[in-house]
């Protein structure tokens, strides 16, 4: 695997859409300067924060189940407008997305970092930072305050660093769409199968998968 | 007869406590969360404060009824309670179903589109539309006088400022506030306002003179009360086709599409000729439907539309196709009253077509930028089609080599010709994703509209920027 420079990244981003190799990233603001090839980051093009999040609720039970219903009752969605800002308590977590949509061609892979100065004030923006071949949508990123203090965040800042890789031995070429989560544009909240479905796949009878909810029952 | 201290008080403090609830709502509202398009906040601005001084009003009115040395002033000053209490009774209607349309509960990206739009027309450039949802699956505008005046009149009487100027109320049906497609008809809800405030003077002359002409051909007279019923019932009929063909031109077939969905005018297709006879009716509030249709086809051919999507094996373009003539024998008119006897079906309907033709012709001079949504449509719309296809959002597209950012009115027209007829082409590019499945049309069909509303959030961002 071999990291992209920005003139790949440039070439890639002018081919046509009909052309497997092509790379999407829109909008890509300031363009001429993100693409400037002589400009300090080579290798990574930088991302911004999208107006849209899932703020999760405190659950009506003392846990979180992820399960079919989980996507349901788990956040509140909430827009803030460019020029807005979103405070993250401190220790607290938030859902939220880029401002950029990706299209990734089946030959690249991509990996999302922290911009090091958003990092440096403890804000961790990604736990799912790997990119797959053939990825479309904003990326959803599970931004965390770590920090003692509270966060403010501006939609339309930079927060990421999007980094692209060349799969060895893998030509680009069209493949089906596919995923639970289809081109996202904003965060979405996780979707699961009940834990039941998803053990009695590997042969774990129903019968001896515990529901949290019969446990918290009987100990009430 | 003089009335108790105790009553006065006990009616004021009722209607305060009718009014408070409301200016808490506009005024007490957090500055971050939920968020609201800036005509949304102008409305509670101005709602607040006309509370505000209602509020202060009603504080001293006891004393100024009370200490009034005449009893028939003192009444009179009585009775404008009774005005107060049904000017807030009909502004109430409003305020929370405008809260409730706050920026995630509207197609926000498409009402600022329709904006943008708007305001490229410079006479229109002062104009806005503060949305509320509606209970009813419809959008209709809030005639543009009668907030004025209800707002106004409390201001008369409160010490308050005029309602704003230019500032329109648009209802939308609050489950579809998420969607693209079926709110393209917020465009002919703009037109309303457009006509009521500048465009109607015009339009009801072409009317008088048809009617006049009419009258003259048939060589008859009509009493006091006939002539106003013809001329109210032609100007109804013309203000809404007057809506229909502005939003044609504002953002072309994609109003008449938003349309076609709404009535289901898809019915009309592998029927009999005059049936569903409800699409053959004309009724007080607006043309029949099939005569509707003929209208926005006259207008798409007039903008260079019709060349664009005439081929279209969709079914909005088999209805357009359809409704090819101005006049069907199978046309009913029923508006609840009688038309004169001396007045023929047919020749009301002539009245109508004749203003409607001046129509097609005038309105493109007063909303102009047509041809350049055309040109571009033509030469963008299919590698928007391919963007969407591969589930791309269309907001930055390669066209010949060039980078390029599609206008919105070219985003709206493509994503609909994508999603009437190249849905299935999506469908089938979806792991699982059965190609017949209603489910699955409905779900990709929204997602769909998600990223066109995405690429229309972007448009500004990518052309008004450094970019």
């Amino acid at each position: 695997m071999s990291v992209l420079a920005k003139r790949e990244i440039k070439r890639r981003l002018e081919l046509e859409i009909t052309n497997p190799e092509s790379l999407v990233i829109t909008p890509l603001l300031e363009r001429t300067t993100t693409l400037d090839k002589s400009s300090d980051d080579t290798d990574s093009i930088d991302l911004r924060l999208g107006a849209y999040f899932l703020l999760p609720q405190v659950p009506p039970v003392p846990f979180t189940y992820p399960c079919k219903n989980s996507a349901k009752q788990s956040h509140i969605r909430v827009h803030v407008p460019l020029g807005s800002y979103l405070v993250v308590p401190a220790h607290e977590t938030v859902l939220g997305s880029t401002l950029e949509f990706i299209k990734l061609p089946s030959d690249l892979s991509g990996e999302i970092l922290t911009k090091s100065s958003v990092a440096r004030t403890f804000t961790v923006i990604e736990t799912a930072p790997w990119i797959h071949p053939c990825y479309r949508g904003c990326l959803t990123l599970e931004i965390a305050n770590a920090s003692n203090t509270p966060l403010i965040l501006y939609p339309g800042r930079l927060i990421a660093q999007l980094i692209l890789m060349k799969l060895l031995e893998t030509e680009a070429q069209e493949s089906k769409l596919f995923g639970k989560y289809l081109a996202p544009v904003y965060p979405e909240a996780p979707i699961f199968d009940d834990p039941i479905d998803d053990l009695g796949r590997i042969g774990v009878p129903k019968s001896q998968v515990r529901s949290p909810y019969q446990e918290s029952s009987s100990n009430n | 007869m003089t009335i108790s201290a105790e009553v006065v008080r006990q009616e004021v403090s009722e209607l305060h406590r009718l009014i408070q609830p409301l200016v808490k709502l506009c005024t007490e509202r957090r500055p971050d969360f939920p968020t609201y398009n800036d005509t949304s906040r102008e409305f509670f601005m101005h709602i607040g404060e006309l509370g505000r001084r209602s509020l202060t009003y009603l504080q001293t009115l006891p004393t100024k009824i009370l200490n009034q040395k005449y009893s028939q002033i003192a009444a009179s000053n009585r009775q404008k309670l009774l005005q107060l209490k049904s000017d807030w009774e009909n502004l109430h209607q409003y305020i929370q179903p405008a809260l409730d349309a706050d920026t995630l509960h509207l197609p926000t990206p498409l009402i600022a589109a329709l904006h943008e739009r708007l305001h490229e027309i410079g006479k229109w450039r002062a104009h806005r539309f503060t949305l509320f949802h509606a209970s009813e699956v419809n959008y209709f505008e809030v005639p543009s006088g009668i907030v004025r005046r209800v707002a106004n009149g409390i201001a008369s009487q409160v010490g308050g400022k005029p309602f704003p100027k230019f500032l329109g109320l648009i209802g939308i049906p609050y489950s579809q506030a998420n969607g693209l497609f079926l709110n393209c008809a917020l465009a002919h809800e703009m037109g309303h306002f457009i006509f009521q405030e500048n465009e109607a003077q015009p339009v009801q002359e072409k009317v008088d003179d048809a009617l006049e002409r009419m009258l003259t051909d048939l060589g008859v007279s009509l009493d006091e009360e006939q002539i106003p019923f013809c001329r109210d019932l032609i100007n109804s009929w013309v203000e809404e086709t007057f809506c229909d063909l502005f939003a044609t031109c504002l953002i072309g077939p994609a109003y008449s599409f938003s349309f076609s969905q709404l009535v289901m005018a898809s019915m009309l297709i592998g029927q009999r000729d005059g049936e569903p006879a409800d699409f053959y009716r004309f009724e007080w509030e607006h043309p029949a439907e099939v005569a509707r249709f003929y209208s926005h086809r006259k207008m798409l051919e007039r903008l260079g539309w019709w060349a664009e999507i005439q081929d279209w094996s969709s079914a909005p373009v088999e209805v357009l196709r359809i409704c090819d003539k101005p006049t069907s024998s199978f046309f009913t008119v029923e508006v609840g009253g009688q038309l004169p006897q001396t007045i023929l079906q047919d020749r009301l309907l002539q009245c109508y077509n004749e203003v409607c033709d001046w129509l097609v012709n005038h309105l493109p001079s007063r909303v102009k930028g047509s041809a350049k949504d055309v040109a571009e449509f033509k030469m963008q719309s299919p590698i928007i089609s391919d963007y969407l296809r591969r589930a791309i959002v269309p907001s930055t597209i390669i066209a010949e080599g060039r980078v390029e950012h599609p206008r919105p009115v070219v985003l709206i027209n493509a994503g609909f010709q994508f999603w009437l007829e190249n849905l299935p082409l999506l469908l089938t590019n979806i792991k699982g994703e059965p190609r017949n499945s209603i489910e699955s049309r409905s779900r990709i069909g929204a997602r769909l509209e998600l990223w066109l509303l995405k690429a229309l959030e972007d448009y500004p961002l990518l052309t008004k920027g450094d970019s």
